[in-house]
């Protein structure tokens, strides 16, 4: 026990990243530049003084003796310790060897082949914060890896994706706290108790004043032993429940009255008639096993709860071959029920698990603003060089190198990535940051030793519970030779794209460029003849209502370049405000000119806080911070864009995105929206300020994007535009729910022994085991709570003649390839046609009872449609004994 | 008296305090002084389940391991927690024997016990247990012994700790009976038959402990003994045998218990013997 009296002890405030995106607030309590203790923070909007196991058990992953603590590259069989000077410079010249084979071509001509010569894995969650990991988009973008494995897209890019294309916001959560309001909670499996266990706290409180908490999964977890009411559900089936209960609201009109503010009268009219009156409650009970009586009590509850029904919908609802319709159909009940925009209504998250690598709130805004950037991680934006991790098998012919710094595919990722990387490992270049040898160390050539969450500065944004931007001190400094993240990609930036510049989309600039340099000439002089002497004519003809690209084409014909590559260079905001930056930065201290150059090369000298100068350069997030703006004057006051109070956040503060600067400057207590689609993104009304009722505020734009008018602005036509058809997302229809990609023949609860495949598994976590980059390898967290065998219903074991503590095979359609053996535990807490294989296990774990080749090994590879992401969670399957 | 109030219906089994304590404290590395355990009944769907931290000191009212550490290492502090003075602890694990619960946790590595210590520091500093303080439902409550207590039973229908081994700081309180967790019933049989009246079962209780307890005038282990002579000579073979077992558990001698004997034989003769033999095959037993 430490005390706060001795002199050499000292309090780190900053937030949790070591595990879930919570992100709780936390003290970490150093005695002599050691971490003694871990705390919690009272009154801490997230946490509120509570922290988990997980987040505890933080000590024992920075000071585990199994850390990797130097450089490695590999020689042979064994790995041999290097300078990082050395690994850096010979990742960076294999680096440069791969991108000759594309060199001379503009990005944007790449093939899809070219695409894909270079693999990453790029998550926040992985990383010391999330502006920090804008880096690996930064770089992503610039070498065009399209193939890029994310664990958190691969959780939630369906839940995401959906409410984005039905509400324009892909994280339309109020904060946890506000569920307090609520008159009625439904959580379709999120799993709060054992995943997001600090925040289950608010729950209870919500409980504590009468709420009803109503859960549904297919296993009873420690969030169904809590809840009100535990309703047991067909695992992937959840949005045929929603369309169930639809089809009860409708019948009985219990319809929000405002529907015309958001939905065309004829879609909203053929979702009506073509696809929910398809699903009552009869049919829907026997899909979900769920029984009609319970789906109109369901509704009936909604209807009674009014405006104030707070949705929860974890990763499993996600992670299906339906899930991105399963999503909007969610986003869809919460229009019908008014949900929206009020206190204790709507989608009510946790942690989203969203990643908004694109941190493009209001998504109709940038892309069209903007077109230069638009997702970097959609499939859509990389278009033909991007596939979904499963099929990394089918393009791993084409891919040369990997670089991931954190994240482990080999047990996080379906398909058959032991095959993708052991290819890497003989005809290509792995790259691997890790805190503690796993899976992926067998297949690397350089081992790079990452900092531990205590051990970094980082931000939070968007990616966090109650969209909260924080801000976390490292509270030690780095272990041996241990690196962050980001210092890591810049220094491998820097070394590769040195001496390119910003012009090299244009070829012709680009050989200019080199011309002049050549000739002793320098980057300013580069700039000006390229860009600088026509920025006059660029704002005027621009301020007059031309386009950027008709402006380009006709600079290019002028100077005699191509056009289609001209356009690029003259859509670069970094290059068209270089000056504004470089008076910014005169004015802060830091240089924020990088001279038209590829990598801001001098970033990191200035530390972690330069890296949020340099945001919005690297994603044109929102809108660029312009001259003369509160943050341009005040920059040690103002976050570079959407004007939050930097300090405030540093100040042992949590501010909500979106803090517009106009309402902070009102009240110096205001720290955000606390609850989502009050405000209008366009101008920042409320609903009733703009002459409308008292409606939620989507941000969806008020009309379809269309070339002709190119407006987005949402709500300008009084109405937001809710594409039920589909349309804007790649076809996607009105929607529906589909069956799972697998499912036994027999959908019934019981049990077709005579087929090859009677059961279905699904996944999901048990309470210790988190990502990070430590799986099972915190020596702590492996002594606490149950083993991660496989749950199967007594009966179903008996028959099968399985007993509690077997050792048996998984097998499923990826067999006999690829096999998963577990032990068994014998509960009575799942369905019996159902069994559950936690994740995050895999064959390097330090413990015996956690080590298994990992259930990504065994789970389909089927993606959703429209998306593209595997729906990974509804799998079938047959159990039988094993030996070991 | 300070008390710890388990509210067993609130704990999500997230191991939290589990892991705070483990933190919180200098112990070996392979020892933990609490574990939470989850325990499941019925048939799916109509299931239920209960989670608890477990297995940790009870900080009893009349601690069985303060009277039997030979060494003084065990101390009753004034205001409740029972406190290890490792300096004096030689790991003879005698208190491991005399604990009902069998709770102090022996330390291959250092040759010592570890136990819960309510954070005897933390207290000092005017802190809460880590326990307490990290839990983030709140099923864990600190304070006065006799306000949690109130508390409980206000709410609760089943209480742990209230009259077990004489009255334990450490309390837990469920609407679902307590041995569901594997807290064992500490009661001798026969006083099931007060259960219809809780309050008689309650003073009948209090008052064994009481006249059992050790005091300035004897020593608990004068009246362990005298309890066999007594059931001896009244011709109980049960009892005589249930407190020889007792008796040998809190550090009283084998030849001891013997030399009381004859003690009974000059009372009621031969036949105090036959009376003795359930618990003459205990004595050989214990050899």
């Amino acid at each position: 026990m430490v005390k706060e009296s001795e002199k050499n002890v000292e309090l780190k405030y900053g937030y949790c990243r070591n595990n879930c995106m919570l992100h709780c607030g936390r003290i970490a309590v150093v005695r002599d530049g050691r971490v003694v203790e871990i705390r919690g923070w009272k009154g801490h909007p997230i946490s509120d003084g509570k922290l988990c196991a997980k987040g505890l058990a933080a000590i024992d992953d920075t000071y585990s003796p199994n850390r990797i603590l130097y450089p490695m590259k590999r020689v042979g069989d064994k790995f041999e310790r290097v300078s990082w000077g050395k690994a850096l410079d010979e990742i960076a010249e294999k680096l440069r060897e791969i991108r000759k084979e594309w060199d001379g071509k503009p990005l944007h001509d790449m093939t899809a082949e070219e695409m894909r010569r270079i693999a990453r894995y790029a998550t926040p969650r992985n990383s010391c914060g999330e502006a920090e990991f804008l880096i690996y988009m930064r770089f992503g973008r610039a070498f065009k890896s399209a193939p890029h494995y994310s664990g958190c897209v691969a959780c939630n890019g369906n839940w995401w994706r959906a409410r984005l294309a039905v509400t324009g916001d892909e994280h339309p959560v109020n904060t946890v706290d506000t569920i307090v309001d609520s008159k009625l909670i439904l959580d379709f499996g999120y799993n709060i108790a054992e995943t997001a266990v600090v925040a289950f706290q608010w729950i209870r409180k919500a409980m504590d004043k009468g709420v009803e908490f109503i859960y549904i999964d297919p296993r009873y977890t420690k969030t169904a032993a809590k809840a009100s009411e535990y309703i047991p559900i067909r695992p992937g089936t959840d949005g045929a429940l929603i369309l169930g209960i639809m089809y009860v609201l409708i019948e009985n009109n219990w319809i929000y009255p405002h529907l015309q503010y958001y939905v065309d009268e004829k879609e909203y009219q053929d979702f009506v008639e073509k696809i929910v009156k398809n699903y009552p409650p009869e049919k829907v009970e026997k899909i979900t096993w769920v029984p009609a009586a319970k789906i109109k009590e369901l509704a009936q509850k909604i209807h009674k709860a009014g405006r104030k029904v707070a949705i929860i919908s974890g990763s499993r609802t996600s992670t299906q071959t339906n899930g991105f319709n399963t999503g909007r159909l969610f986003a869809i009940l919460n229009l019908m029920i008014g949900s929206y925009g009020i206190s204790g209504g709507g989608d009510y998250n946790p942690k989203p698990g969203v990643v908004p690598s694109h941190y493009i709130p209001w998504a109709a805004a940038a892309p069209h603003k903007y077109p230069e950037f638009m997702y970097p991680d959609d499939p859509h934006h990389w278009g033909k060089g991007w596939v979904p991790e499963a099929a990394w098998p089918k393009i791993k012919d084409q891919m040369k190198a990997y670089i991931g710094l954190g994240g482990n595919p080999i047990v996080r990722a379906a398909g058959d990535q032991r095959g993708v990387f052991e290819h890497l490992k003989k005809n290509g270049l792995v790259v691997v940051g890790t805190t503690e040898w796993n899976e992926m160390c067998d297949y690397a050539h350089y081992i790079l030793p990452l900092t531990t969450d205590l051990e970094s500065s980082g931000s939070t944004f968007l990616c966090s519970t109650n969209r909260a931007v924080q801000w976390k001190d490292a509270a030690v400094p780095p272990l041996g030779e241990a690196k962050p993240d980001w210092w890591v990609m810049n220094e491998l930036a820097h070394r590769i794209f040195g001496d390119e510049t910003m012009f090299r989309e244009c070829p012709d600039c680009e050989k200019r460029v080199k011309e002049i340099l050549s000739q002793g000439g320098t980057l300013d002089n580069a700039w000006e003849e390229l860009i600088g002497r026509y920025l006059d004519e660029i704002n005027t003809r621009l301020s007059k209502g031309e386009k950027i690209d008709d402006i380009a084409a006709d600079l290019a014909k002028r100077m005699g370049h191509d056009p289609s590559n001209h356009k690029y260079v003259i859509r670069n905001i970094e290059l068209r405000y270089r000056l504004e930056f470089k008076q910014l930065g005169e004015k802060v201290g830091f240089d924020l000119d990088n001279h038209g150059l590829l990598w801001p090369y001098n970033v990191f000298k200035q530390g972690p806080e330069a890296i949020y100068w340099y945001w919005w350069k690297f994603n044109m997030i929102l809108w660029p911070v312009p001259p003369g703006s509160p943050a341009e004057k005040e920059p040690e006051k103002y976050h570079p864009f959407s004007g939050l109070r930097l300090d405030i956040v540093k100040q042992k503060g949590v501010v909500y995105f979106p803090a517009p600067l106009i309402l902070m400057e009102k009240d110096p207590n205001y720290r955000g929206e606390k609850v989502a689609f009050e405000k209008c993104p366009g101008c920042w009304k409320k609903s009733t300020e703009m002459g409308l009722p008292d409606i939620p505020i989507l941000w969806t734009p008020s009309e379809r994007w269309n070339g002709k008018t190119e407006s987005f602005y949402p709500w300008k036509a009084g109405r937001a535009y809710i594409d039920l058809k589909g349309e804007t997302w790649n076809g996607a229809s009105l929607p529906e729910w589909t069956e799972p990609v697998e499912s036994p023949k027999d959908l019934s609860e019981k049990i077709d022994w005579s087929e090859e495949y009677p059961l279905i598994m699904t996944t999901g976590k048990l309470t210790h085991l988190m990502t990070g980059h430590s799986q099972n390898v915190n020596e702590l967290l492996l002594r606490i709570d149950e083993k991660p065998f496989v749950w199967i219903h007594p009966s179903t074991a008996e028959h099968l003649g399985i007993k509690d503590g077997d050792m048996v095979k998984i097998v499923t359609p990826r067999s006999p390839k690829n096999d998963l053996k577990m032990r068994a535990k014998l509960t009575a807490l799942i369905h019996p046609k159902v069994v559950f294989v936690p994740t995050h296990t895999g064959p390097k774990a330090i413990s015996e009872d956690f080590r298994n080749e990992g259930v990504m090994l065994v789970t389909s590879t089927a993606e959703d449609p429209y998306t593209k992401m595997i729906g990974y969670s509804t799998n079938i399957c047959r159990v039988e004994r094993a030996e070991r | 008296m300070l008390g710890i109030l388990i509210n067993v219906d609130e704990c999500i089994g997230c191991h939290a305090c589990e892991v705070a304590c483990k933190n919180s404290h200098e112990f070996p590395k392979e020892i933990m002084v609490q574990r939470v355990v989850s325990v499941e009944e019925g048939n799916f769907p109509s299931v239920k389940a209960l989670h608890s931290p477990v297995e940790r000191c009870m900080h009893c009212l009349d601690p069985a391991c303060v009277s039997a550490c030979p060494f003084g290492a065990m101390t009753k502090t004034e205001h409740g927690p029972v406190i290890i003075d490792h300096e004096k602890c030689t790991g003879c694990q005698l208190c491991v024997k005399a604990c009902p619960w069998h709770i102090p946790k022996f330390s291959i590595e250092t040759r010592k016990v570890y136990k819960c210590d309510f954070c005897y520091g933390r207290l000092q500093d005017g802190l809460s247990p880590a326990c307490v303080e990290v839990c983030p439902v709140g099923a864990l409550k600190f304070g006065d012994r006799e306000e949690l207590l109130k508390e409980a039973k206000a709410g609760k229908k089943y209480i742990y700790g209230e009259v077990e081994a004489g009255g334990t700081s450490l309390i837990y309180a469920s609407n679902e009976p307590l041995t569901k967790i594997g807290l064992p019933k500490l009661f001798p049989e026969e006083l099931e038959i007060l259960a219809v009246n809780p309050d008689a079962q309650r003073a009948f209780a209090e008052f064994r402990t009481a006249v059992l307890k050790e005091s300035k005038t004897l020593p608990r282990k004068v009246k362990r003994l005298l309890t066999i002579v007594a059931y001896a000579v009244a011709g109980c073979e049960e009892c005589v045998e249930e407190c020889t077992k007792e008796a040998l558990s809190e550090g009283v001698k084998r030849n001891e218990i013997l030399e009381a004997l004859t003690v009974a034989c000059l009372v009621k003769g031969g036949s105090a013997l036959n009376t003795c033999k359930r618990a003459f095959k205990i004595l050989r037993e214990k050899v």
